[in-house]
């Protein structure tokens, strides 16, 4: 009986942090694109799909081709965060930056469109990212979400 | 048959199993801790190396004849465990550096660091009166323009750096693409400051006192109105003159809607909304400089006015060092190797 809720525990524990890290990993690595981003080169679509682009070159600045971030729902087992670069293609050239994410919003003030989001100052510059990630381990759910804002740096 | 030593072999057995699963654990727990120290240890050099671009721009802001060279004004920071140096060189003397900023750990020379993250910038400062074309438009952003239906009137130029929605705009507009606005020229907003607060128009977040209503303080000379903070006209029967510096160095919006409307320019870093609704013979009469993009809807008037922009560009206004563009030169999906 100690051993097997040990073991549950130990199984729970394992799954929470590897979820921690999978969300952790993803969000780094879109805060690090999207604060070379630029305002005008902001776009997203119902709050869980942005496009930006970053500079490749500054003497002279030149600006990558659109990069998108979006989650795809494959199956309940199945749930990815999807970097596409460059958006558009077909079929799309993307890499999955994490698994069991059940949802990630984007919120972005700009002027009017400022909706969805709460105490971001309109003209402040700032995306908020927000990862939810979940998954079953032993037939207990696990989740973790991480909410981040992002300064872009370029005007 | 002979059993003994049985016990024996098993131990050696159990003993080398256990070995090689404590090996493997012990293994996984360096690797951990050494990803975990990486990835701390990159993160510390990036904001290191952020400290950097802004000591470049504040010593470029009090000096911008500064010699230009490598491995400037190298600093401890983090309490010895880290530090910065930066580079500069010139690209247009007087007006356009390349800052390279390396933020290092520990803190030793960069070349020798175990870690280090670098960012590039370029910066740039308007010489007096201001860019090509700065004084002469109804709009002026390097962001987007966007529009709204056909009941607006826009007379004087548009001039752009990303995109005008529609394109081209339902009611003709004289459009300019510019891919020289990459940011927009900032001012120095301390001697704006001051010239307003010597008016008596210098507006805390309070927005006290009453702005003035009219362009003119007195012949020839504009009311020069600070705004810190957002300055919203929606909701309001008010027309405010003068030149309307919103947010200075931070990044505030301009929202003007119904008969409210400013006779006078504006100057925003942020972006600027306008929404006409009434019957207001106009709701900007002079012109607009937003850097996040305007924004025009419905009945909205706003006009090029050469009298008011020329008294601003005959004030010769101080233009100060801004960044024009920042990149970290890392791959965001890496990080740095820890020897």
């Amino acid at each position: 009986m100690v051993l097997n809720i040990a073991d549950l525990n130990w199984s729970l524990g394992g799954g929470l942090l590897g979820l921690q890290q999978q969300v952790r990993q993803a969000m780094d690595g879109m805060v690090r694109e999207l604060r070379q981003s630029r305002s005008s080169n902001v776009t997203i679509t119902g709050g869980t799909d942005i496009q930006f682009s970053i500079p490749t070159d500054i003497t002279p600045v030149t600006y990558s081709e659109l990069i998108s971030y979006y989650v795809v729902y494959v199956s309940d087992e199945q749930k990815q965060l999807f970097r596409e670069h460059p958006m558009g293609s077909d079929p799309p050239d993307r890499v999955a930056v994490a698994n069991d994410i059940n949802s990630v919003t984007f919120c972005w003030c700009h002027g009017a469109t400022c909706a969805t989001c709460d105490n971001i100052n309109g003209g402040s510059n700032l995306v908020r990212i927000q990862l939810v990630a979940g998954k079953t381990v032993r037939q207990k759910s696990v989740s973790f979400s991480l909410t981040e804002k992002v300064r872009l740096r370029n005007e | 048959m002979n059993n003994r030593g049985v016990a024996l072999i098993l131990s050696f057995i159990l003993i080398a199993v256990l070995t090689v699963l404590g090996a493997a654990s012990l293994s996984r727990s360096i690797s951990e801790s050494r990803i975990a120290r990486r990835y701390s240890e990159s993160t510390q050099a990036l904001w290191l190396a952020e400290a950097g671009i802004n000591r470049a721009l504040n010593e470029l802001r009090d000096n911008y004849n500064i010699t230009p060279g490598s491995g400037l004004w190298p600093t401890t920071m983090l309490e010895d465990a880290g530090r910065y140096e930066v580079d500069v060189s010139v690209i247009d003397v007087g007006t356009k550096w390349l800052v390279t900023s390396h933020g290092c750990i520990p803190d030793v020379t960069c070349n020798s660091s175990r870690t280090q993250r670098i960012i590039e910038a370029t910066m740039t400062k308007a010489v007096s009166p201001g860019p090509a074309n700065f004084f002469n438009n109804a709009i002026y952003t390097p962001g987007n323009v966007n529009i709204s239906g056909s009941a607006y009137t826009v007379t004087g130029d548009v001039r752009y750096g990303g995109t005008i929605t529609p394109d081209p705009p339902v009611n003709p507009v004289d459009n300019i693409y510019d891919t020289s606005i990459t940011t927009l020229a900032r001012f120095d907003f301390d001697q704006l400051r001051a010239m307003s607060q010597g008016q008596g128009n210098y507006h805390d977040a309070t927005h006290n006192p009453p702005f003035p209503t009219s362009f003119w303080k007195s012949i020839g000379v504009p009311n020069i109105v600070f705004v810190e903070g957002d300055f919203d006209l929606s909701g309001k029967k008010e027309i405010v003159g003068g030149f309307v510096i919103v947010g200075g160095d931070l990044l505030y919006d301009v929202d003007i809607t119904g008969n409210a409307g400013v006779d006078g320019a504006i100057y925003t870093l942020g972006t600027c909304s306008v929404k006409g609704g009434g019957n207001a013979l106009f709701n900007v009469n002079g012109g607009i400089w937003a850097g996040q993009g305007v924004t025009i809807t419905g009945s909205t008037v706003i006009e090029y006015n050469s009298d008011y922009m020329n008294a601003i560009q005959d004030l010769n206004l101080i233009f100060t060092v801004q960044i024009n563009n920042w990149k970290d030169t890392q791959n965001s999906y890496e990080l740095v190797p820890v020897n």
